[in-house]
Parts: structure tokens; sequence; C-alpha cells
């Protein structure tokens, strides 16, 4: 069993690698040749060659023990720049999930309003079919502008949508769910909650997190490729390249995380409420909105 | 049961006590795991995909975004709500995922038909 996990540890290193080291020296070696070419010859190939070229040569010439130090300087370039990558994530993370400084409030509050606008009116045609055509009495052709229309609106957010940005409202999905159908207030509640759930459970909503936060690791990437950008414009497409994979991958992740929450919150609610006395042992089925109540006191203690 | 989940029953069952040593010196995520690989051993389900995602397949792959079931739109949920105790008609539509509409004169939500 050591060699199994010699092999896990084999594999956590190379992650580690693949995450920091490699982006890093990347980025390293493109700032170094991308400054040196600047905008005027973004993309002279035969300037990169030559330039390329004379720095190995230049390198090549030097003492072993400078050449030991060329790579150990590249080494501490590209993990001193992953670390500040890594720093960079919570900044990624507040972008994706809508928590805007200052600067952005007017422009998370245009975007947070058009979003609900867009729901709003996408909610008021299917009130609008549901009126018209009443269960039981409906085409089978009218049943599909139904449910397409429900389909558009869990699209933009899973409950009336209160963020700027789509990953930022499924979180609020989660917690307007726990607060208007539990009585759940999830900022104080949630960590108590986590304390009751089944091991299983709490595996799967650390995956979908591990997932998430890689996908923020990648997108971090985005932020030094765009400053490179401003003396070297490739930079900047690549940036904005790098930005857009990670955004993706976050999407998939914080879906997944907010549907497992909202899950556990269904399945597990009860367990909570049992646990502190605001429901019978022998009790069973979702939580009721009385007994969330009851929770949401004992966790905010007036708070 | 199938032959190779036997094996790789039998050899979580040799090699537990080893396994839970060296988790404990492992991140969170890894620990975790095993809890799961644990119970799903201990309820006779297969362990093979537990193992090999111990062994790094990343958590991204098996995503509930990642595929079916459940990948369609779906259909659409009419969920109504009537009066508290049945005395009045009264049926009301709440916003989805929204709040439960209440009845004023009771002042107690209204429940769902």
């Amino acid at each position: 069993m050591n060699g199994f996990f010699q092999e896990l540890a084999k594999k956590l290193a190379e992650r580690w690698v693949a995450l920091l080291v490699v982006p890093g020296a990347l980025f390293v070696v493109s700032a170094v040749v991308g400054l040196h070419l600047g905008h005027g010859h973004a993309l002279d190939w035969t300037m990169t060659s030559n330039y390329v070229t004379k720095t190995v040569e230049r390198i090549a010439k030097l003492p072993g023990g400078a050449q030991a130090a060329v790579i150990v300087g590249l080494l501490l370039g590209a993990s001193a720049t992953g670390l500040v990558v890594q720093a960079m994530a919570g900044v990624t993370r507040r972008f994706f999930l809508g928590t805007w400084p200052w600067p952005l409030r007017s422009l998370a509050r245009w975007r947070t309003w058009r979003r609900r606008d867009r729901w709003d009116r996408l909610l008021e045609r299917r009130a609008d079919l549901v009126r018209a055509h009443p269960a039981g009495q409906r085409a089978p052709e009218r049943q599909e502008e139904i449910d397409e229309a429900a389909a558009k609106m869990n699209a933009i957010a899973m409950a009336r949508p209160g963020r700027p940005t789509w990953m930022g409202d499924r979180v609020h999905a989660v917690e307007s769910v726990a607060w208007h159908r539990y009585g759940l207030d999830l900022t104080f509640v949630w960590p108590r909650l986590w304390l009751v759930l089944p091991e299983t459970t709490r595996a799967e909503i650390t995956a979908a997190h591990a997932s998430f936060a890689a996908s923020v690791a990648v997108a971090s990437w985005a932020w030094p490729l765009l400053l490179l950008g401003v003396f070297w414009w490739p930079a900047a497409v690549a940036g904005l390249v790098v930005g857009a994979a990670g955004r993706v991958r976050a999407r998939d992740a914080a879906g997944d995380l907010t549907a497992l929450t909202e899950s556990a919150l269904d399945l597990h609610g009860r367990l909570l409420a049992t646990a502190l006395g605001a429901a019978a042992e022998d009790s069973s089925g979702p939580l009721t909105a009385d007994e969330g109540a009851t929770i949401t006191t004992v966790a905010r203690k007036g708070r | 049961m199938e032959q190779a989940e036997k094996m790789a029953l039998a050899g979580l069952c040799t090699e537990l006590a080893g396994l839970r040593e060296e988790s404990g010196r492992q991140p969170e995520r890894v620990r975790h795991l095993l809890a799961r690989i644990e119970e799903a051993a201990r309820a006779r389900e297969p362990l093979l995909s537990l193992l090999a995602e111990l062994l790094g397949t990343p958590a991204a792959a098996r995503g509930l975004s990642a595929g079916l079931p459940g990948a369609g739109a779906g259909h659409a949920d009419e969920e109504w709500f009537g009066c508290p105790d049945g005395a009045c008609d009264r049926r009301s539509q709440a916003v989805p995922a929204g709040p439960v509409p209440r009845c004023l004169v009771l002042d107690r939500p209204m429940k769902r038909r």
C-alpha cells in the first residue's frame, strides 16, 4: 500500500507543478520575450527567434554556477508568479460571484436589474400561459411553451435574480430557497448543517468546491497575462482565452456546488432540526418553515 | 459481485488499517474520499471507480453538469397553494423558489396543493 500512496503523492506533486510552476515558467518566458518585442514588433517571428537564440547562446557561455543561477531564478520567478496568481484567486472569485467593489457597484446594480427584468418577463409569460391554458385542458404544444419559459428562467437564475452574474445568482438562489422555503438564514445556519451532514454528502460538496476553486485558479492566470498585454498585446489575447476557459469550468463547478448544496438542504435539513430539538426525533420529510425559523433563531442568537 | 470488485474489496479490507493511518497525513479531500470508500464497502457497493478516484481521477470529470441523466431542461412545475385549513377556495401560485403565499386572515403560510 506504500506504493499506492507514493503514486498518490506523485500525482499531487504533478498537480502542483501543473497548476503553479509550468504556467509560471511559461509566463516568465513570455514576459521576457514580450517586453523585448513590445507592441511595435508584437508578432515579429524573426526578431523573436534572434532574441531567443542570442539569449540561449549567452546563457550557454556562462559558467556552470551562473547557468544554475539562471535556472533557479527562472523557477523562483515562476513560483513567485504562481503565488501572486493564487493570491489573486480571491479577486477572481469575487468577480465571478458578483460581489464587486465600489467602483463597479453601479454596473453591478444595472446588471442585476437587467437579469431580474428578463427573469420577471419570462415569469409573466409563463403565468399568462398557465392562466390561459389550465392544466388538464392543455395541448402538448402549450405545455412545451410553458416548459420552455421555465427552462429559460432557470437558465438565467434558479430563483429571482439578486446578483450581477450567473454564478452569483446560483449561490443567491440557494440562500433564497433556504430563507423563503425553510426559514433558514444560511449565513449562520450553514456551518451547523455542515457539522451534521453525512460524510458522503460532505465529500461530494467538498469535491464540487475543490473543482470550483481549481477553475478559479485557472481563470486567475488571466490577470498577469492582461497586465503583460499592456506592453505586448498578444498576452492580452492569451489572457482573455485563459480567463474565458476558467470561467466556463467555474460555471459548471458552481452549478454542481449549488445544486448539491440545495439538495443537502432538502435531504438533511431535518437532521439539523432534530439535533437542535426544533423537530421531534421521529419526524420525517423536508424541514418546515417554522422549524427552520427556530433553527435560525438558535444560530443567530439575536445577532 | 463481480470478480474485480471482490478483489478490490479484499485488498481494501486487508490494507484498511494502513490506509487509515496514511490518509491521516493526506489532505482533507483524500480523507473524505476514504470515508466514502469505507461506507461503500460496508454497503457492498462497487469500489473500483472510487479507488480509481483516490488515485487521481479529477473530480470535475464526474460533475453533475458533465452529462446524463438530467441533462435536459426538464418539465415546468406548477406549484399551487391553497387555504391553510381548507376553509376557502383561494388558490395562489408562488414565485418559483420564492416566498410561500400567506393567508392574511390567519397570518399563516398557505398549504401546497
